[in-house]
């Protein structure tokens, strides 16, 4: 299953300068579980050391929010994955 | 009924008042609290007046849903011409003072004149009563509260007050309401220092009648729930608006020794979960799901042991990244500092951290710091400006008068250093990689200012189809859009559009927390419009309230043109396009705003509000909103 994962830009520099990383997996988590073993650097950004996301890390999955689920929700092939950053500005 | 409160003339020189009924025709043009200030501002306001003498105006207002079932209806809103800037001064804050304002029959406070010596306003059940405040007089914020509350004999009074810096005219105190409830920016605690005023008592048991009660409660659990869903809403009510210090640190978005670098190293000890263990639960404002407010002990120093709320996330910047320090119970302390003597802590941590920077250089010298150590770091320092600053004790004296006037005061290309728009300190959030959070700045009515039109979420990268979704109602909006915050296409309309969002709920009365500022699937105008009818019977559809919106926000600009306001203020320090970001991710690293670019978007934000080049309001634009006889002195 393909799945695309649309990487925050400021993040790119963490995936090979990669906005956009094909993957493939069931779940949100499988997923990203992919996306760290081809780019271990991102890891401590998505993840807190519990193994749950970080606090200001959301996925969406084709454009809808996937908490409270989050890496247990389920993701078919075709899906759009997008990590979003819970940064403010204020 | 929701709408059956009154508006109150107070004339503090005369000692006279007169209450007024709204009529409903002032409430479909306006709604209420900034809206409707907005109007009376504008109306009741001459050009040119001294900000600091009895012909300002001060208006204290509640949102037209305060007090109703509609979710976070909370906001008292209180405005009067700034002593900061000059302009339009506005405060709005959260905590339990409107509703009860609305339960003692009240939206609208109009007070003018001085007051001979100082008083307090004392309003209960559709009364209201000028009292003698000579013994509240020099008390910090949270003292006059009691005080008040012990002389009048009933503990569930809620009382708007200034502290110290109110009374001697700091130009950017604050009001406050409770402990941590402030109405920070654009100086409003010092219009009412200067009427010697020095607190309004509230007190109501009159019973908001709902217009449709099954409907509004049924409608009010679909939208906590829309709000509590939400991944930044639970984060919020862990920790408040702190949580995101780290994640905004790290990729270097926040401004540091003044605004020297963009990224605080070394930083662990004021990292959210240090904080965490100083904190025992949350508290939360009138009628709201979300409890963003953290309470805590001050762990060790001169406060230990006493207890406060928050701090924000501004707190941290103003004074920890700012004036580089790295102290968790500095911020802590500054943050009780602030909020007892009734100051804003974006202005006292922006002023502070430009003194240091000032002293780095050689600007300011021990002769002027009375021999106090100004350098970066100093977290003794950063207490004791506070203190100085409050009492208006030697440099203190200087910075108490903001940011144009002490540059002024203290000359030799200290201007240079300021970051500011208007007159009125910028947060700590480095805004170079951003043009969209720029732009905002840069033309917003009160300043430099992230609460009146900053696209916030524009920091998510959020999947353009719900940008789309947001950004193209309740009016058509096909432009361009992009999930890149480091891009310029589009930002003007976004900036446009959170401008009318944030007006809009400051005329309802609801959080910014329960918009579009924090959570793109929050309550947007669509849910506003049912939330009115369903609360108050007034049938306005989400086009009507955008046009409330424009209209209260041209209001605004009309004012601030009528005080002297040119385009060339709606810019940006040269820092901003000269110096670029040293620190932080390489996505970050080497930003600046480009100047033709931020030229671009200012015209294109011109354009969408209907103004020419000049940044003036066409004629039409006023026609179609209804504002070409203004001021038309209805109410």
């Amino acid at each position: 299953m393909s799945v695309k994962i649309n990487v925050h830009p400021a993040l790119a520099h963490l995936t090979g300068d990669n906005e956009k990383v094909e993957v493939s997996g069931s779940t949100v988590g499988q997923c990203l579980d992919q996306l760290v073993a081809r780019f271990p650097a991102i890891k401590s950004w998505l993840f807190a050391k519990s193994g749950k996301l970080n606090n200001t890390v959301e996925i969406y999955v084709n454009s809808k929010s996937s908490y409270p689920e989050e890496l247990a929700m389920p993701v078919k092939d075709g899906d759009e994955l997008q990590i979003v950053t819970i940064i403010i500005g204020g | 009924m929701a709408l059956n409160r009154k508006i109150a003339y107070i004339d503090l020189t005369t000692g006279t008042v007169e209450a007024k009924p709204i009529p409903v025709k002032m409430r479909k043009q306006f709604l209420g609290g900034r809206g409707l200030d907005a109007y009376l501002l504008y109306n009741h306001i001459k050009p040119g007046v001294d900000a600091l003498g009895p012909d300002n105006v001060l208006l204290v207002s509640a949102g037209v849903l305060v007090g109703t079932l509609a979710s976070a209806s909370s906001r008292t809103h209180v405005a009067a011409k700034s002593p900061l800037t000059g302009y339009f001064g506005s405060c709005n804050m959260g905590g339990f003072f409107s509703p009860e304002l609305r339960f003692a029959g009240f939206d609208h406070l109009v007070i003018k004149g001085k007051a001979a010596k100082p008083v307090y306003l004392w309003i209960h059940n559709g009364e209201i009563e000028i009292r003698d405040a000579s013994k509240v007089w020099g008390k910090g914020v949270r003292d006059t509260q009691e005080a008040i509350r012990e002389e009048l004999g009933d503990h569930e009074i809620k009382a708007m007050t200034i502290g110290i810096a109110g009374e001697n005219k700091v130009r950017y105190a604050n009001v406050m309401t409770e402990i941590k409830n402030s109405g920070g920016r654009t100086g409003m605690g010092a219009v009412m220092g200067s009427k010697n005023l020095k607190a309004i008592a509230v007190r109501g048991t009159m019973d908001i009648k709902i217009a449709h009660p099954a409907e509004a409660l049924e409608y009010d659990k679909k939208v906590i729930s829309q709000v509590t869903a939400a991944k930044v809403s639970q984060e919020m009510g862990k920790l408040g608006t702190l949580f995101i210090w780290g994640a905004t640190n790290s990729q270097g978005l926040v401004r540091t020794r003044n605004f020297q670098l963009n990224q605080l190293d070394e930083s662990d000890a004021i990292e959210p979960e240090e904080f965490e263990e100083h904190t025992f639960g949350m508290a939360a404002c009138y009628g709201c799901q979300v409890h963003c407010r953290a309470r805590y002990v001050i762990p060790d120093g001169e406060y230990k042991g006493v207890y406060d709320e928050g701090p924000e996330y501004t707190s941290i910047g103003a004074f920890a990244g700012e004036p580089g320090c790295r102290d968790l119970t500095t911020v802590l302390a500054a943050n009780h500092l602030v909020n007892d003597y009734g100051m804003d802590t974006l202005e006292v941590g922006g002023m502070i951290a430009w003194a240091m920077e000032l002293y780095e250089k050689g600007i300011l010298t021990d002769k002027d710091t009375g021999g106090l150590d100004l350098s970066f770091g100093n977290e003794a320092a950063v207490i004791e400006m506070i203190h100085r600053i409050a009492k208006r004790e030697g440099l203190g004296d200087i910075l108490a008068e903001g940011p144009l006037r002490a540059a002024e005061k203290i000359g030799k290309d200290s201007i240079k250093y300021q970051i500011h728009v208007k007159g009125m300190s910028a947060l700590h959030s480095d805004d170079r990689p951003a043009p969209a959070l720029a732009l905002g700045i840069a033309t917003a009515s009160r300043g430099a200012d992230h609460l009146r039109s900053r696209p916030a979420i524009d920091l998510y990268h959020l999947p353009e189809p719900v940008l789309r979704q947001i950004y193209g109602q309740p009016v058509p909006y096909e432009g361009p859009l992009t999930s890149d915050y480091t891009d310029y296409e589009g930002k003007s309309w976004q900036v446009f559009w959170q401008e009318q969002c944030y007006m809009a709920v400051d005329s309802l009365g609801i959080c910014k927390y329960h918009t579009i500022f924090l959570g793109p699937n929050f309550p947007n105008f669509e849910e506003w419009s049912k939330l009115l009818y369903y609360n108050t019977g007034l049938e306005m559809t989400p086009l009507d309230i955008w046009n409330v919106a424009r209209r209260a926000n041209m209001l605004e600009r009309m004012f601030n043109l009528r005080e002297g306001l040119t385009k060339q203020e709606d810019w940006l320090v040269d820092r901003y396009f000269d110096e670029p970001t040293k620190l932080g991710i390489p996505k970050i690293r080497g930003r600046v705003i480009d100047r033709d670019k931020l030229h671009k978007l200012i015209d294109e934000f011109y354009g969408f509000q209907g103004w020419d080049t000049k940044g003036v309001p066409k004629p039409e634009t006023l026609k179609a909103l209804g504002l070409e006889k203004e001021p038309s002195h209805q109410l």
